[in-house]
């Protein structure tokens, strides 16, 4: 009787926290058809594995309480936010992605809350939001893949709100259909075709289903995809598939970090925000992807009566006047419709130089600290000190995560004069 | 009952549904320039009386709302500094109070006078401090605040005399970055010095830039512009910056360009076009002829 009732508690355990494996991985179809040395992970299922109880790895400290051990836990979490790599790689800066989402009959399913298409369309929102933030002079195309077929949701463009406008009214439809990852890819290809060889092309791919229907042989499509240098990041609902695998490996030279397969709602956000963050350009692809542009820094005028806008013949008071051709256009970032000249704010390019000159990690420090010590950036007492390598100052585990996350100042390197 | 309804649909229709303002605490950080140098070639401004219509300014806000708190830091070539609250805070009750004032404005008006006054007879000759460097601390600030009470709301308003540092050119605008994200304005009031990003920095966070050329009236200035919440001014009437001088400087020479070349891989902004290959990440490029952006 006792040994029944734990077999039952193991099995009950492992299927209620980790419901997402319960379908069989499919590295072992990947393994089986030659596919050789793709994964170094331990092969086999989920439940094969040994299982960890959250409350094993807790320990209580001597007074038997737990508070500092919790509050421990918290820390670490922040902290593991804020620990980037800080090389200073070179990144593809001017972007152009295609975002394929799955509108097939798996993005019906109700694992996520209200479906996995509502939820996959408001990250979408806030994707694009962060990604036009991020890469303000980037371009984005969407592509969705139902009943078999490619739809182009939103053709390649640079104005955020285009898109916008495009995925709130995805969210009337319904997932349809099977998926075809070589018509979607296919799609993709022919919108990056023409994009000039300095910028980034790029696929970010939401695959809810476990199939894909294609009509023709997916390996000549990803061998494609491979010459004209486009790399595909995907993101899967389900399950991995090794078809995925296999795409993202080849086109991204080997790197197999680019396929994940979420764990929950907050690991899919996750997932879909960090795809904002530009990519670093491999070595052996760097030397095709620079060039030097010529940009129109222009200046904003308030007019006091209205004219009309090269752009789009509107009227308008707030406009920017191009400094070669001195025709006027009404927003920015746009290709100057005289005289073809890219015109930007400088702000623009501003935004972007934080991921080339990266704030290098804080380190914990280990020695005690003095009662009196207090966080350099926001005066807080202290309890651990984050030391900042260059300057020495310490500063608290919120301010650690503030500085990296959103500021990418160190206020100690700062207060250095010259 | 009509009437009260009609209120709020013409709120509404403005966009001004916000909560009232004394319901959400307010956070004002001031940051003072005590560049001696700066202060010495202005001409017809005493530090005394400009500060006297700071601290009018700093005492208006806290008697708009109990909730309502200030912060002041000042910044020379010493580098940047919290003025007011001080690390050590002498308790509110030792305060000597002259007169029938208020203990807490008593308090803040002798901390802040006595620092700044410090921080103006500190000789740092040839040092000059980014405003990059308190603007940072100001935001770390804000935000331990914004976390200990939520909803509280920043402000930062910047009081210039002197130009910026342009090798800080990157930190200035990731600070103005950050305050953006946060919803943080920054108010920018010029006394003297040049323009450089102060404009780009308000007109980003949405804050107000005045640039005062004469010292009379100057707490007029404070009171009508730099007083009113944020969420107010989009209600009144205010002076515009006619033209915002969005021009950038080239890395190399740091001239003010126009029309300039841009390295695609570092996006670093160069007046002439380089031969061959960025001098500043080294990268060989392509081809000669220039590609158009799209
Ligand atoms: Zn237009
Ligand atoms: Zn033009
Ligand atoms: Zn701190
Ligand atoms: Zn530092
Ligand atoms: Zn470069």
């Amino acid at each position: 009787m006792d040994d029944s009732d734990d077999e039952y508690v193991d099995s009950y355990a492992v299927d209620s926290v980790q419901p997402r494996q319960r379908h069989p991985r499919r590295k072992r179809d990947g393994k089986s058809s030659g596919d050789a040395g793709a994964d170094s992970q331990p092969q086999g299922y989920a439940w094969e594995d040994e299982y960890h109880r959250s409350w094993d790895v807790v320990q209580e400290d001597s007074g038997g309480s737990l508070a500092g051990v919790v509050a421990g836990m918290v820390e670490q979490a922040k902290r593991k936010r804020v620990l980037h790599d800080t090389r200073p790689v070179q990144r593809g800066i001017i972007r152009n992605i295609v975002l394929i989402l799955d509108m097939s009959f798996a993005m019906a399913d109700v694992d996520m809350r209200p479906n996995r298409l509502q939820v996959m369309i408001n990250y979408a929102i806030e994707f694009v939001n962060e990604y036009f933030n991020q890469n303000p002079i980037s371009q984005l195309a969407i592509v969705g893949m139902r009943d078999g077929i490619a739809v182009l949701v939103s053709p390649l463009d640079g104005n955020p709100n285009v898109h916008l406008d495009n995925l709130q009214a995805l969210r009337k439809q319904y997932g349809s259909g099977v998926p075809s990852l070589q018509n979607a890819l296919e799609m993709a290809k022919v919108i990056l075709m023409h994009v000039p060889s300095h910028c980034t092309k790029e696929v970010l791919l939401i695959f809810g289903a476990l199939m894909s229907s294609d009509p023709g042989d997916i390996n000549k499509t990803i061998s494609d995809l491979v010459l004209n240098k486009i790399r595909v990041r995907i993101i899967g609902l389900a399950a991995q598939v090794a078809v995925c695998q296999r795409l993202t490996a080849e086109t991204n030279f080997g790197d197999k970090s680019m396929y994940n397969v979420v764990l929950n709602e907050a690991h899919f956000r996750d997932l879909f925000l960090e795809s904002t963050t530009p990519l670093s350009i491999n070595k052996l692809a760097a030397r095709s992807q620079s060039a030097c542009v010529e940009m129109g820094f222009a200046s904003r005028v308030n007019e006091a009566k209205p004219s009309l806008c090269t752009c789009h013949g509107r009227l308008t008071k707030r406009s920017y006047t191009c400094p070669r051709c001195l025709a006027k256009v009404c927003s920015l970032p746009m290709v100057c419709p005289c005289c073809q000249l890219t015109l930007i704010l400088s702000t623009h390019l501003a935004r972007s130089y934080h991921h080339l000159f990266p704030l290098e990690n804080f380190e914990r420090k280990e020695t005690n600290l003095e009662p009196s010590a207090s966080c350099f950036g926001c005066m807080t007492p202290l309890d651990h000190a984050y030391a900042c390598p260059k300057c020495h100052n310490s500063f608290c585990i919120d301010c650690d995560v503030y500085c990296h996350e959103s500021l990418h100042n160190c206020p100690g390197c700062e207060a250095i004069t010259t | 009952m009509d009437g009260v309804d009609d209120t709020s649909a013409v709120l509404q229709a403005a966009g001004l549904h916000q909560p009232p303002v004394e319901e959400a605490p307010s956070l004002l950080c001031v940051i003072i320039d005590t560049h001696a140098e700066g202060w010495h070639k202005l001409e017809g401004w005493s530090f005394k009386e400009t500060m006297a219509s700071v601290m009018v300014l700093l005492n208006a806000h806290m008697a708009l709302s109990n909730a309502n708190d200030v912060a002041v830091l000042g910044f020379n070539g010493m580098g940047p500094r919290m003025v007011y609250p001080q690390k050590e805070d002498a308790p509110l009750s030792d305060v000597k109070l002259e007169g029938t004032m208020y203990r807490q404005f008593h308090k803040m008006d002798k901390t802040v006078l006595a620092a700044l006054a410090t921080q103006l007879q500190e000789t740092t000759v040839n040092k000059h401090c980014s405003i990059s460097a308190p603007l940072t601390l100001a935001l770390c600030y804000t935000q331990r605040i914004m976390r200990q009470r939520p909803g509280t709301r920043g402000r930062i308003l910047l009081v210039s005399v002197t130009g910026d540092v342009p090798s800080k050119y990157i930190s200035t605008m990731n600070s103005i970055f950050a305050a953006q994200k946060a919803h943080i304005p920054i108010d920018v009031c010029k006394l003297g010095g040049e323009k450089t990003n102060l404009q780009q920095a308000a007109d980003f966070t949405g804050g107000a830039y005045i640039d005062i050329a004469h010292p009379r009236g100057l707490v007029q200035y404070f009171m009508s512009t730099f007083l009113i919440d944020p969420a107010t001014r989009q209600m009144l009437n205010q002076a515009t910056q006619p033209e915002v001088d969005f021009r950038a400087v080239c890395f190399l020479t740091k001239e003010v360009v126009e029309i300039g070349h841009v390295c695609s891989v570092c996006l670093c902004i160069m007046k002439d076009e380089p031969d061959g290959s960025c001098p500043i990440c080294h990268t060989v490029f392509e081809s000669t002829q220039l590609p158009s952006f799209t």
